[in-house]
């Protein structure tokens, strides 16, 4: 399943980056910033994205109701097999990377999401003393 | 208790404007006056839940949208930003007759037929004519993102004259 990263500023690039250094392989993801786009623009750039293939695709945005997550549904709005996921984080985008190979559409996207929320955690707390 | 901010958005409800303006300015309302999303219910669905519950949102067609914004000026009870995608859009409420004393450009991206005013800043013919019949007839006109970074006159940079 492809991908497209939608995120506000170099952030997708970034944690792309980043995902790339931990876990080195090719995966049929690309990224969009929604610098330089209005909504309707942003939007239209990732209806284009979504037609050049039918396949399943999939779609992670840093921020589900800010201008990539609003884009990213109303691009999706009519198109079926496809996942806008909010909130990605470098997990997500490992497991994307580690995965999108070995799982169908909706296992990939369960693992996804499992491993995001996994991700956000307090990991220690010093007790007041 | 009244219109908190006029502001020109090409992204309309977003994160900027729900966390970047809403919070400073104790907005809990916003009145979005758009042709496309006020006749689309999905952009409506879409913008309502980008915004958390205790911020009402409130779509009008911009043909029907001067007694909302009186209304707005006038309801002791909300806090309210007018939104709009364009300055044109803004431009015919004032001339309609919308008291604004003050109009934000807080986003205007790059598009068709558009020109870079200023940093990151990109405007049509039709809006720079409409921010220019603003300034003249005394609305103050700024660029600015949110509250609190840097406020950027608009009346130099488009050769604009208050009357």
């Amino acid at each position: 399943m492809r991908a497209l990263l939608i995120t506000h500023g170099d952030l997708g690039r970034s944690m792309l980056d980043g995902a790339r250094r931990i876990y080195a392989v090719d995966a049929p993801i690309e990224i969009v910033s929604n610098d330089e786009h209005g909504l309707e623009s942003l939007s239209a750039h990732v209806e284009a994205w979504l037609s050049r293939d039918d396949g399943d695709a999939l779609m992670m945005v840093d921020v589900g109701g800010g201008s990539c997550g609003v884009a990213a549904r109303l691009a999706a709005a009519d198109r079926p097999r496809t996942w806008v996921l909010g909130g990605a984080n470098l997990p997500m985008v490992l497991t994307y990377l580690s995965h999108h190979g070995q799982l169908g559409a909706e296992d990939l996207v369960a693992k996804m999401l499992d491993r995001a929320h996994n991700a956000i955690a307090v990991l220690d707390a010093t007790p007041s003393r | 208790m009244a219109l908190v901010m006029a502001r020109i958005d090409d992204r309309l409800v977003h994160g900027q404007v729900i966390v970047g303006c809403c919070e400073p300015l104790d907005a809990d309302r916003l009145l979005v006056c758009d042709t496309t999303v006020a006749a689309d219910a999905l952009r409506r669905s879409l913008f309502t839940a980008a915004a958390p519950p205790e911020i009402e949102i409130e779509f009008v067609d911009p043909e029907h949208a001067l007694d909302r914004v009186q209304a707005a000026r006038d309801d002791a009870a909300h806090d309210t930003i007018l939104l709009t995608r364009d300055a044109h859009t803004m431009g015919r409420l004032v001339e309609a007759g919308a008291v604004l004393e003050h109009v934000v450009i807080g986003g205007a991206h790059d598009g068709p037929e558009t020109t870079e005013i200023t940093d990151g800043y990109f405007l049509t013919r039709a809006d720079r004519v409409a921010l220019r019949t603003m300034i003249g007839r005394g609305v103050s006109v700024c660029f600015q993102p949110v509250p609190g970074s840097p406020v950027v006159d608009a009346a130099p940079i488009l050769g604009a004259d208050a009357s």
